[in-house]
C-alpha cells in the first residue's frame, strides 16, 4: 500500500473529491429549497395531466398511433402522489437525501485522513501463527488455521 | 547451497506434492460433460485481458447516455431512457443475474470502473477505516442499505421521475469516485453501496461460484497468496478475499482478478446448484442469517406497495396526521414486513429447538439461509412481471433518446395469465430449493431426531412465505413507470 503523505498531489486528491462531495450536498441544498422543474411537477399533479395530454395527441395525429395508457391500478398514478412527501415533497425528500449523504461523505473523508493513521496494526491477527487477516475470513491463508470473527480461533487450541 | 540440501529440499517438494493427492499435481480437474464445458468458457472468459473492462467501458456508454437522459432527455418517464432502461429492462435483469451469475454486475459497474479509474490515476490508496470493520456496524451498514435501496424507490417515486433517477445516479457515482479518490479496492462497493449490498447477499444463492482448489495451492506451495496481493501488475481480490478460504459469495464478483494474478492456475469457476453455500459455512453468525430473512420481507414489501388493496389504503393512510406523509407511511410498512418476516422466523426457530434440543439461538443462525432463494425468486418474479409489463417502452425511449418525438407505447401485459403463472411457478421453484437448503441444513447440523419432524417448522414457515408472496402476485399490480 502506498505510504500516505500530504503533497502537492495528495492535496489535488482530497481538493477534488471535497469537490464532488461538495456537489452532492449543493444539489440537495438547491433540491431541498426549490421545487425544481421536473420533480416539481410531481407534487402539483402536473405530470400526470402531461403524460394524459400526450396521449391524448398520440392519439388524435392523423395517422398517429393510437396509443393509450391506463394505468393498472386506479389512482395509483402521480396524482395520488401529489402534495405529499417530506419537506416540500419528492423534490424535497431527494433533496434532503442527497445532504445527508454530503454529512455522511464529508465525516468519512475527515475520518480516513486525519483520524486514521498509516502504519495502525491490523485488524486482526491468526491465532496461529500471527499474520495479519481479515477479519472476515474463514481460515488463515497462511498456515490454513480456522478463524471465528477478529481472528481468533473457532474452537480453543488444545 | 550443497548437493545434499539441494537433493533434500526437492524430495521435500515432491513429497509435499505427492501427499497433497493425484490431482493436485497440475492446474484443477476438469469436470466432463455440460456443466465441465459452461465451467472450462466461463474460465476462458474470466481470464481473457479483456475482461472485465470491455463491459466496463461499454456500461460507462450507457452509464453516460442514461445520465444524460435523466437530466436533459424527455420529461415523461415512458419516453425517457433513463427511467425506461434502468426501472423497466436493467433492474429486472440485474435480479435474475444474481441467481445465474452471483454479483457480477458489479464487475462490470460503471461507477466502480470510474472508481477504479480514479483510483489508478490520481488515488490515495488508504486503507478502508478500521471502523468498518466492526461487526456490528457491519450488520447495521448491510441492514439499513437493504431497507434503503427498497424505501428510497417508493419514497422519492423515482421510477416515474428521471430527474431523481438522475439524482440518486448522481449520488452513487460520486460515492464511488471520492472512495476510489481516498481508499484502496472496491472500499465503496465493498462496505457502503446500497446495492452492492443487496447484490452480496443475493449471489450467496447463485449458481455459479469462483473458488481455488486447495490441493493446488498446496502442492505447488503457494505462500505469496497472490489471489489476494495481486502479482507484477495484476491486482489482486477487490473485494479482499482469498478464494482458497472463502466460504461464501457474497463478497465475490467473478471480476476474475484472482485467476489472472494466481500463477499456478488453482482457482476456477464452478457450477453449483444454487444454495449450496449455506450447508458448508463454518462461520455462523447471526446477523448474516438474519439478512436472508429480512430480505424475504423487504422483496414482500415491494410487490405489496405496487398492488392495488395497498393503493386504497394508501388513500385512506392519506387521511392519518403522521401516515400522510409518504416518508414516515413506507418506512413504517417495510419495518413492518420486515418485522413480520423476522417474527415468524423467530417463532419457527424456539419451535425447532424445543424439537431437537438444541439453542434456538444457534438454529436461527444456522437456518436463516435457506429462505434465501425464495426471496431472490420473487424477487425475480416480482420483477419479470415489470419487464413483461414494460419492455414495449423501449423502442420510444429509444426514440426519445435520439430527439425523435414519439408516442408512449400502451403499458401492460401481453399475456396476463402467461406471466402470472410464470412467477407463481418461480415461487414453486423457490420454495423446492429452499426446502432443499433446509434439509442440507439439517443434515450438517447431525442432528438426533427424526429429520421430517425437526424440520417441520422451518418446511412450513417456507411454505407461508411462499404462499404470502403467491397470493401478493395474483393481485392486479400496478406498473413501474406510470
Amino acid at each position: 500500500m502506498k505510504p500516505f503523505e500530504w503533497n502537492a498531489r495528495s492535496i489535488a486528491t482530497v481538493a477534488i473529491a471535497f469537490l464532488l462531495v461538495a456537489s452532492v450536498g449543493v444539489l440537495g441544498l438547491w433540491l431541498l429549497l426549490s421545487g425544481q422543474p421536473g420533480t416539481g411537477m410531481m407534487e402539483s399533479g402536473e405530470h400526470v395531466r402531461m403524460m394524459e395530454s400526450a396521449d391524448h395527441a398520440a392519439s388524435m395525429a392523423p395517422g398517429g398511433a393510437m396509443a393509450t395508457v391506463e394505468p393498472t391500478v386506479p389512482g395509483h398514478a402521480m396524482g395520488v402522489h401529489a402534495q405529499r412527501g417530506v419537506l416540500g415533497g419528492y423534490t424535497g425528500t431527494i433533496g434532503l437525501l442527497m445532504i445527508l449523504l454530503f454529512a455522511g461523505m464529508i465525516g468519512l473523508l475527515f475520518y480516513a485522513l486525519f483520524r486514521e493513521r498509516p502504519g495502525r496494526p491490523e485488524a486482526a491477527q491468526c491465532w496461529n501463527c500471527r499474520r495479519p487477516v481479515e477479519t472476515d475470513w474463514s481460515a488463515c491463508p497462511y498456515c490454513g488455521a480456522a478463524l471465528a470473527p477478529g481472528g481468533q480461533p473457532l474452537t480453543p487450541p488444545g | 547451497m550443497s548437493d545434499t540440501s539441494r537433493e533434500d529440499a526437492r524430495a521435500a517438494t515432491l513429497a509435499g506434492k505427492l501427499a497433497a493427492g493425484p490431482l493436485a499435481l497440475g492446474g484443477t480437474p476438469r469436470r466432463p460433460g455440460v456443466a465441465g464445458t459452461l465451467e472450462r468458457y466461463g474460465k476462458r472468459l474470466l481470464l481473457h485481458p479483456l475482461y472485465p473492462w470491455a463491459g466496463r467501458w461499454l456500461m460507462l456508454g450507457f452509464f453516460v447516455l442514461l445520465t444524460y437522459s435523466a437530466f436533459f432527455g424527455r420529461p415523461d418517464p415512458r419516453l425517457n431512457f433513463a427511467t425506461v432502461m434502468s426501472w423497466v429492462v436493467w433492474w429486472p435483469l440485474l435480479a435474475i443475474s444474481y441467481l445465474l451469475v452471483g454479483r457480477v454486475w458489479c464487475a462490470v459497474c460503471p461507477m466502480g470502473a470510474l472508481s477504479d479509474l480514479l483510483q489508478h490515476g490520481i488515488g490515495l490508496g488508504l486503507k478502508a477505516p478500521a471502523l468498518f470493520r466492526k461487526r456490528w456496524l457491519v450488520a447495521a451498514l448491510l441492514g439499513v442499505a437493504i431497507l434503503y435501496q427498497a424505501w428510497i424507490e417508493e419514497v422519492t417515486r423515482a421510477s416515474v421521475s428521471p430527474l431523481v433517477t438522475g439524482f440518486i445516479l448522481w449520488s452513487f457515482t460520486v460515492g464511488a469516485a471520492v472512495s476510489g479518490l481516498v481508499f484502496e479496492r472496491w472500499t465503496w462497493c465493498r462496505h457502503l453501496c446500497p446495492l452492492g449490498a443487496w447484490s452480496g447477499v443475493f449471489a450467496m444463492s447463485s449458481a455459479v461460484e469462483v473458488r481455488a482448489d486447495p490441493n493446488v495451492c498446496l502442492a505447488s506451495q503457494c505462500t505469496g497468496i497472490f489471489c489476494y496481493f495481486g502479482r507484477e501488475d495484476r491486482p489482486g481480490c477487490p473485494f479482499h478475499q482469498v478464494p482458497k478460504t472463502m466460504q461464501t459469495n457474497r463478497y465475490c464478483s467473478a471480476c476474475g482478478n484472482c485467476l489472472k494474478a494466481c500463477p499456478n492456475d488453482a482457482i476456477s469457476i464452478r457450477l453449483r446448484p444454487p444454495g449450496r453455500e449455506f450447508a458448508t459455512q463454518s462461520r455462523e453468525m447471526p446477523e448474516n442469517a438474519l439478512v436472508a430473512v429480512v430480505a424475504v420481507g423487504v422483496v414482500a414489501f415491494q410487490a405489496l406497495v405496487m398492488t392495488e388493496p395497498w393503493a386504497a389504503l394508501r388513500q385512506q393512510a392519506a387521511a392519518l396526521p403522521l401516515l400522510s406523509n409518504d416518508a414516515l407511511l413506507y418506512g413504517a410498512l417495510v419495518l413492518a414486513c420486515v418485522s413480520v418476516a423476522l417474527g415468524l422466523f423467530y417463532l419457527a426457530s424456539r419451535a425447532y429447538a424445543r424439537l431437537t434440543g438444541q439453542s434456538w439461538h444457534a438454529e436461527m443462525s444456522r437456518f436463516g439461509f435457506a429462505y434465501l432463494p425464495l426471496a431472490l425468486v420473487a424477487h425475480i418474479g416480482h420483477n419479470l412481471g415489470h419487464l413483461f409489463n414494460g419492455y414495449a417502452l423501449v423502442p420510444g425511449a429509444l426514440a426519445g433518446l435520439a430527439g425523435r418525438a414519439a408516442a408512449p407505447a400502451a403499458e401492460g401485459a401481453p399475456n396476463l395469465v402467461l406471466w402470472q403463472g410464470l412467477e407463481i411457478g418461480l415461487i414453486v421453484v423457490g420454495l423446492a430449493i429452499t426446502a432443499w437448503a433446509i434439509r442440507r441444513i439439517c443434515a450438517s447440523a447431525r442432528i438426533g431426531s427424526p429429520r421430517p419432524l425437526a424440520a417441520l417448522p422451518y418446511a412450513g414457515l417456507a411454505g407461508l412465505y411462499a404462499a404470502a408472496f403467491i397470493v401478493l402476485f395474483a393481485l392486479p399490480m400496478a406498473t413501474r413507470v406510470t
